[in-house]
């Protein structure tokens, strides 16, 4: 701005007026006849389409979301200072959208797509309805490549597939946004651009987000959708719709998109006060009749699309807060019936130090095991069993003096899958890494490391395949396949390790 | 601005089939005598008096329906339904209400341009159009057909223009 001197600004300003073309404007009004709470009644407009932006005088825009018989309901999209009643509206014939552009990609935009990180404006050319219509039948194919989160607990039980719709569901402090970090850490070099929703969250608590992908140079894959706690509820409605309208740009170009909704009762609960305010009929919770429409239109954006579509996908994982573990929930039940699959996190299993808090038994993904590689899918093969049988058997374990030798070895064997599983934040591991430790485990040599001693086992056994086997590692990687030659070779090397 | 339940009560009228002049007569008392809305939206005064009130002033065909009015308690968008009713008559007869600006008014070959104009377009057989006389527009003139607004002001080229220049 500082090179652009008072001559140009003039000039521009005399071009700009003489060019000018004085037309007649035809324009629809209609009149503010009540406002309050974000909130407007607007008198006239009988042509405003359900969803169709509006312009009012102080240049605020609004989205009609009541038609009436001779009023409109308008949710506001900023402040509603100085609209009035008997302010006018007027019709814009557009739907609410975002910009969108490449431009995106490492930046923290609002729920409008409007920048907030201070970095100067985006440019953008297109523009995307954040409603839009979702992928039909014929334009999808089915999930079969994976999308790895880099957390063993969830890459081997509980695969996750390209395209696919995954929840993440546990009450607060359980550790679900760091699952969902996490995830965007692990896609790092992949070629899959991530997309982070922020919906009713603390605008420190996203600040300290965007840091922790920086840090780790994943905000150059991503961009963050921030709609906060302090913003309109008509903001945190849009907000998710927003991201997945800038994740459908890059999924028509033929790209992998990861999607993260943070959280989606949040939005529920945005969405039940709009709903309150614009006097629609309250239902179960309060929650308006069609909230279960609201997530379903919004999570069946998500999708593979086939070759002659381009080929992209958008994997969404939404995120549900319980309450005190209530899964059966109104907004969670609903979730989990539109969703591919849940990971179900436990506060109690959270404090008894099992972190990512995965409850194995209540959690499942439906699609992602055909996306699961060959390699995993032989290395995990009976990981779940394993662990549902030493769950069974768990509370057997203060008896150990007395329990036959077969019971000690699933319960010891248990204990040591359930401390290889724990992982740390921002700490994603790769593919042949995940393999390799299953592979042991499952080989049962883990059996005489003690307990306490396994996450430093487990290190150095890594360093030790890194730098003398690490022909198994690229063979892992590029083939992806686990062969019994393969197995022996890892057992060989960690017998070795363990000499 | 007109509510549903003011739609309705005018639709009601209009079915009664009175006599249009009956209608403009009362409305046109409303409109003179504020004073008679208060008593009439007044809970404290008897309906019986009210009932008088209403019987030495309206023309007779209208009176029940006024009296429904205050015994419902609606007297007070009275109004809208006179405004209402106005656009269901002009509806009958295929006729259309409009609102004409002007700084400098149009003479009668222009006027009758612009109702030609308007019977083409919403396909209508005649218009009823209200003359306005506006300076505040600068120069001129804007027209509204429901919630259409054709504007050809100078007040409203210039507010455009801010809008090019503040975008650029």
């Amino acid at each position: 701005m500082s090179n652009i001197s008072q001559n140009d600004i003039i000039s521009v300003l005399k071009s700009e007026i003489e060019d000018y073309d004085v037309k007649m404007s035809v324009k629809e009004i209609g009149t503010v006849i009540s406002i309050g709470d974000g909130i407007a009644t607007v008198y006239g407009l009988d042509n405003a389409m359900y969803g169709e932006l509006v312009e009012f005088e102080t240049g605020v825009r609004g989205i009609v979301q009541n038609l009436e018989m001779k009023t409109i309901g308008c949710v506001l999209l900023g402040s509603d200072y100085g609209i009035t009643e008997g302010s006018k509206v007027v019709r814009t014939n557009k739907r609410a959208g975002v910009p969108v552009s490449e431009q995106l990609i490492g930046r923290v935009v609002d729920a409008l797509g409007s920048p907030i990180d201070g970095k100067g404006p985006i440019e953008t050319k297109d523009f995307f309805p954040i409603e839009n219509e979702a992928a039909g039948v014929c334009e999808r194919k089915s999930v079969s490549v994976p999308l790895e989160t880099g957390i063993l607990a969830i890459d081997s039980m509980f695969p996750i597939g390209r395209g696919q719709r995954e929840l993440i569901i546990g009450d607060r402090q359980t550790g679900k946004t760091s699952i969902a970090v996490d995830t965007i850490l692990n896609q790092k070099g992949k070629d899959v651009i991530c997309v982070y929703v922020a919906i009713g969250q603390k605008a420190s608590t996203v600040a300290q987000l965007v840091a922790t992908l920086a840090k780790h140079g994943a905000m150059d894959y991503s961009i963050v959708v921030s709609a906060s706690a302090s913003d309109l509820a008509s903001l945190q409605y849009i907000a998710p719709y927003s991201g997945t309208a800038m994740a459908e740009y890059f999924m028509k170009q033929g790209r992998d998109v990861l999607i993260v909704y943070d959280d989606l009762s949040k939005h529920a609960v945005a969405y039940r006060t709009m709903s309150l305010l614009l006097e629609r009929s309250p239902g179960r919770e309060a929650y308006p009749g069609d909230v279960f429409y609201l997530h379903s239109r919004l999570l069946e954006r998500s999708a593979r699309l086939d070759e002659e579509h381009g080929g992209g996908s958008i994997t969404a994982l939404p995120i549900i807060e319980t309450l005190a573990g209530d899964v059966s929930a109104y907004i969670p039940t609903n979730v989990i019936s539109i969703t591919d699959g849940q990971i179900f996190l436990e506060s109690e299993l959270f404090f008894a130090g099992i972190r990512p808090a995965v409850n194995v038994g209540l959690s499942v993904s439906r699609v992602g095991g055909a996306a699961q590689t060959k390699a995993m899918k032989k290395a995990a093969g009976s990981l779940r069993i394993d662990l549902a049988q030493f769950r069974e058997m768990e509370v057997f374990t203060q008896f150990s003096s007395d329990l036959d030798k077969a019971t000690k070895d699933l319960l010891d064997h248990g204990n040591r899958l359930v401390e290889l599983l724990k992982q740390p934040l921002s700490r994603p591991l790769p593919l042949h890494e995940q393999v390799m430790l299953l592979c042991v485990a499952n080989n049962k040599l883990l059996l005489d490391v003690p307990v306490k001693e396994i996450k430093t086992f487990r290190s150095d056994l890594m360093d030790f395949f890194r730098s003398k086997y690490s022909n198994i590692i690229e063979e892992i990687d590029t083939k992806k396949v686990l062969t019994d030659e393969l197995i022996g070779q890892i057992v060989t090397a960690a017998k070795e390790f363990k000499k | 601005m007109i509510t549903l339940r003011a739609a309705n009560y005018a639709k009601v009228l209009f079915s009664m089939g009175l006599k249009e002049e009956s209608v403009h007569e009362s409305a046109d008392i409303f409109r003179g005598n504020k004073e008679l809305m208060g008593v009439l939206e007044n809970p404290s005064i008897k309906e019986s008096q009210k009932d008088a009130v209403i019987h030495s002033i309206f023309p007779k065909e209208i009176q029940g329906f006024i009296k429904v009015l205050c015994a419902n308690r609606c007297i007070n968008i009275v109004d809208m339904i006179f405004d209402e009713y106005q656009t269901l008559f002009l509806e009958s007869r295929n006729m259309i209400k409009g609102k004409l600006s002007y700084v400098t008014r149009p003479d009668e070959t222009e006027l009758g341009q612009i109702e030609d104009m308007i019977c083409s377009k919403y396909n209508k057989a005649g218009v009823s159009l209200e003359l306005v006389e506006d300076t505040s527009l600068i120069g001129g003139f804007t027209l509204t057909i429901g919630d259409t607004v054709y504007d050809k002001s100078i007040k409203g080229t210039l507010e455009e223009l801010g809008k090019t220049l503040a975008r650029r």
